[in-house]
């Protein structure tokens, strides 16, 4: 069962995606509400998965993403999620090295493992 | 007496003498001597006597015998001299003849028998003198031998006998002398005089006459006719003819003719004639006496030329002329042609009225002094006096005044003038323009300086001394003294383009003042063109424009403000719809999709998913619900600013005063009176530590005037705080002003003033 790390800011979407995922046969292992906390926990927890919000009050999800990704023993797979379209970031999507991205009205646990497969 | 006659005398007298010695000698008794001493002297006196007395005898008959010869020689008309000379038997004997002095033609001189003038006679070793007087005055002196000296009655007996026909030949004379100075007289006289016979022969004629015939000598014309000398031949028929006619009286005439002489020349002579009498009272010869006039005829020609000239210039010029006497009294045809046209006076109208007449009465006194000073012989200087014409208004007039002699030499006094009321009046207006001109530039609110082609100032009104700060008296003949240095090329391209003509309008530049500081300034510049066209300097107008450019800056600012406010507000928006409804949103499409993916399998969890979806959606509803309120408040726009303050005091923690005017407000107007409102609550509740707040809405001189007010502890920035910034750029936009109020311990009062501009509001 892959282990996944909730990053965002918003405790309603936080507490609504643990239990679209639980129910969907995920083992949510954490939240962080911002990106340094994020930082912290992908430390502590060593996620499979990270389940990563664009826009966090103290840094932005590509950013962060980015960073996550810099080390190279261990890489989590990232999928950025955000309320908005991913029309909205105009290809930074694609450069980035998330695995994608879902909008966060369309999150489903099939539609994260299609992201992972 | 002789010497001889004397040497005999005294031989004699001592002959007898030694006799009667002798004889007084012999007589020896005393008696007897005595009676022959008286004897002697009775017998010598006796012969003395007797011896005397027939000398003196002898000599009367001698001088008797002179005499008569003399008289019988004068008689026969012998000349005095030569009857003289035979009787006194001096061949050398000169007579001389004094000219009587009353008689004044000769003189008094002495002249000799010719009449030629002699020097006084005198007495010398050859020749004694001798006077002849006639009733005690001296007409003649004769000169003779000194030898008659022995017999001084001889030539008395003979000269006081000739001393009646001396008289006569002084008389010759004397008409000698006369004939002569008349002769000289004639010949020296620059008149013409000339003697013709009665057949109009010339007899003689003197120099002056010879020369103005053109011959050079008597004898070429003596003899001719004087009509052949003196008259042209085409006239010389009807002359002949006047002559024969005055014979034989031929009285007295004159007669002036021109005529070409022998020598070619035009002469005219003013002949006057009169007839010479014998003692008959026949015309023997005419005498006619003449001027020769040419010069004066031409000068006279001239004269006429002069004055024709003269006339002509009087008529033709355009200047007034007018001839007044003394008094003032305009002369008979006393005034010239331009005048009459200028006036409409013709010299019957103003001739024997008086020149004051023509002249406006507070002009009388001085004019009258002028004419008066000029008829005194001072020219008088040109004044201006106003002239009445017949018709129409009157004219100003610059006139002068001199005397003169008019053509009868008469003292008059010559007005000479001219119209000058178009140049006065074009003068006064003028004069008004550039005062007109003078009160524009010295009141304006605006710099206005004049350069001239050489870059030197020549004016420098009382607003560029207000805004340049340097006294006219400062700059004017010196360089434009507020150019800054880095301005210079820019100020000469500048007068380049205004000197080949064209203006500059609204050019914004820097200046410096005085002190140093520089101004932001719009300049505006044209040439200044003389008559010809030419540009002669140009005007600089200066606004100080760093007001206006102070404003522009804030405005530039405020709008920089509304825009970041407007930006701020949609980021804040964006993020609180982010932030809030749609989080929600998206989590409850979440919960959804869970619960409905369990609806089947477990219809418990489901139903409470969907409960919790139900809250969350409550939620979203309320976020949406304030956000909207944060846009623009539902009240104010459904129920109006009372309505939509009273649900601000409502919602206030503090006890709040709202005291509002019910007035109708445009939306703009109600909605900035409505943020003012809230955002001033809004402070007094985070930063006042009041007690309680008042709120006061009202119309206030055509301003709605919104107050709030609390009893905190003040000391409130009015720069610092983006909430009362954008505020007061809010108002500002609404060209109204908002202010603040805040002392240290004595609360804060905001207060914003927006006109009510529009129609029925204010």
């Amino acid at each position: 069962m892959a282990r996944v790390l909730i990053v965002d800011d918003h405790p309603s979407f936080r507490a609504s995606a643990r239990a679209v995922l639980e129910a969907d046969g995920f083992e949510v292992v954490g939240e962080a509400e911002d990106g340094e906390s994020a930082l912290d926990a992908v430390r502590t927890l060593s996620p499979d998965v990270i389940l990563l919000d664009v826009q966090l009050p103290d840094a932005n999800g590509f950013d962060l993403c980015a960073l996550m990704c810099a080390n190279p023993s261990r890489l989590p797979s990232i999928v950025l999620v955000s309320s908005r379209d991913a029309a909205d970031y105009d290809g930074l999507i694609d450069t980035s090295p998330a695995k994608g991205f879902i909008s966060k009205a369309d999150l489903t646990g099939d539609a994260v493992r299609a992201l992972l497969a | 007496m002789s010497r001889l006659t004397v040497a005999f005398g005294l031989a004699l007298l001592v002959v007898v003498a030694t006799v009667c010695i002798a004889l007084v000698a012999a007589t020896s008794d005393g008696t007897n001597r005595w009676t022959t001493i008286v004897l002697i002297v009775v017998v010598g006196v006796t012969f003395v006597v007797s011896g005397l007395t027939a000398l003196a005898r002898r000599r009367e008959n001698l001088a008797r015998s002179s005499v008569t010869d003399v008289a019988v020689a004068l008689q026969g008309g012998a000349p005095v001299r030569e009857a003289l000379a035979d009787m006194l038997r001096d061949p050398s004997l000169e007579v001389l003849y004094r000219l009587d002095p009353r008689r004044g033609l000769g003189g008094a001189g002495w002249v000799d028998r010719e009449g030629h003038d002699v020097p006084e006679p005198e007495a010398d070793e050859a020749r004694a003198l001798k006077l002849v007087e006639l009733g005690g005055e001296p007409v003649a002196a004769i000169l003779y031998d000194v030898t008659l000296e022995d017999e001084p009655e001889l030539v008395d007996a003979v000269t006081a006998t000739a001393a009646l026909a001396f008289h006569n030949e002084r008389l010759q004379a004397e008409l000698r002398a006369e004939i002569r100075l008349a002769g000289v007289l004639a010949d020296t006289t620059p008149g013409l005089l000339s003697n013709v016979d009665t057949e109009g022969r010339i007899i003689k004629l003197n120099l002056a006459t010879l020369m103005a015939s053109g011959y050079s000598s008597d004898e070429e014309v003596r003899g001719k006719h004087f009509w052949d000398v003196f008259i042209d031949p085409e006239e010389r028929d009807e002359m002949i003819a006047r002559f024969r006619a005055a014979a034989p009286g031929f009285p007295p005439g004159e007669y002036e003719n021109a005529f070409t002489n022998a020598r070619g020349e035009r002469r005219v002579i003013y002949w006057r004639s009169a007839p010479v009498l014998d003692q008959h009272g026949r015309v023997v010869s005419i005498v006619a006496g003449g001027l020769d006039v040419t010069d004066r005829k031409a000068r006279e020609h001239e004269a006429e030329l002069r004055r024709g000239f003269l006339d002509a210039i009087t008529v033709a010029m355009p200047s007034f002329l007018i001839a007044v006497d003394p008094n003032g009294i305009v002369m008979e045809d006393g005034v010239n042609p331009a005048f009459t046209e200028a006036f409409g006076w013709s010299s019957a109208d103003m001739g024997g009225r008086s020149f004051l007449d023509l002249v406006a009465s507070e002009y009388q006194y001085v004019d009258r002094m002028t004419i008066a000073n000029a008829a005194n012989g001072v020219v008088q200087a040109e004044r201006e006096s106003s002239w009445l014409p017949r018709e129409g208004a009157p004219r100003v007039v610059a006139w002068s005044a001199r005397p003169v002699l008019d053509p009868q030499g008469r003292n008059i006094v010559l007005v000479a003038g001219s119209d000058v009321t178009v140049r006065r009046r074009r003068e006064e207006e003028t004069r008004a323009s550039e005062e007109r001109f003078r009160a524009v530039v010295d009141s304006s609110p605006v710099a206005i300086v004049e350069l001239g082609l050489d870059d030197t100032v020549k004016l420098w009104n009382p607003a560029a001394e207000r805004i340049f700060g340097w006294a006219a008296e400062d700059v004017i003949g010196g360089e434009a003294p507020m150019v800054p240095p880095d301005r210079l090329g820019e100020f000469e391209t500048l007068v380049d383009r205004v000197r080949t003509g064209s203006s500059v309008e609204g050019f914004e530049t820097v200046r410096v003042r005085r002190d140093g500081t520089p101004i932001a300034v719009s300049v505006s510049t044209a040439p200044v063109h003389d008559a010809r066209g030419e540009v002669i300097s140009h005007m600089a107008v200066f606004s100080d424009i760093s007001d206006r450019k102070r404003q522009e800056e804030e405005l530039r600012a405020s709008r920089a403000r509304l825009v970041e406010a407007a930006d701020d507000a949609r980021r804040k928006l964006e993020r609180n719809l982010h932030d809030g409804a749609q989080q929600r949103l998206v989590a409850l499409s979440v919960s959804l999709r869970l619960a409905e993916s369990k609806l089947g399998d477990d219809p418990a969890t489901s139903a409470s998913i969907l409960a919790g979806a139900r809250e969350e959606l409550t939620h979203a509803l309320e976020d949406l619900r304030e956000l909207a309120r944060g846009i623009h408040p539902a009240v104010l726009t459904d129920r109006g600013l009372g309505a939509a303050v009273d649900a601000l005091v409502a919602r206030s923690p503090l006890p709040v005063e709202a005291d509002i005017e019910p007035v109708p407000l445009p939306p703009a107007v109600e909605a900035a009176a409505y943020y003012v409102v809230a955002e001033a609550l809004t402070n007094v509740v985070k930063y006042a530590q009041a007690s309680s707040a008042v709120v006061r809405i009202a119309r206030e001189n055509g301003m709605l005037a919104v107050t709030v007010g609390d009893d905190g502890i003040g000391g409130a920035d009015p720069a610092g705080g983006s909430g009362l910034r954008g505020l007061a750029d809010r108002v500002a936009a609404l060209d109204g002003s908002l202010s603040v109020a805040s002392p240290q311990g004595g609360g804060t009062a905001v207060r914003a003033e927006i006109p009510l501009v529009e129609e029925g509001l204010a």
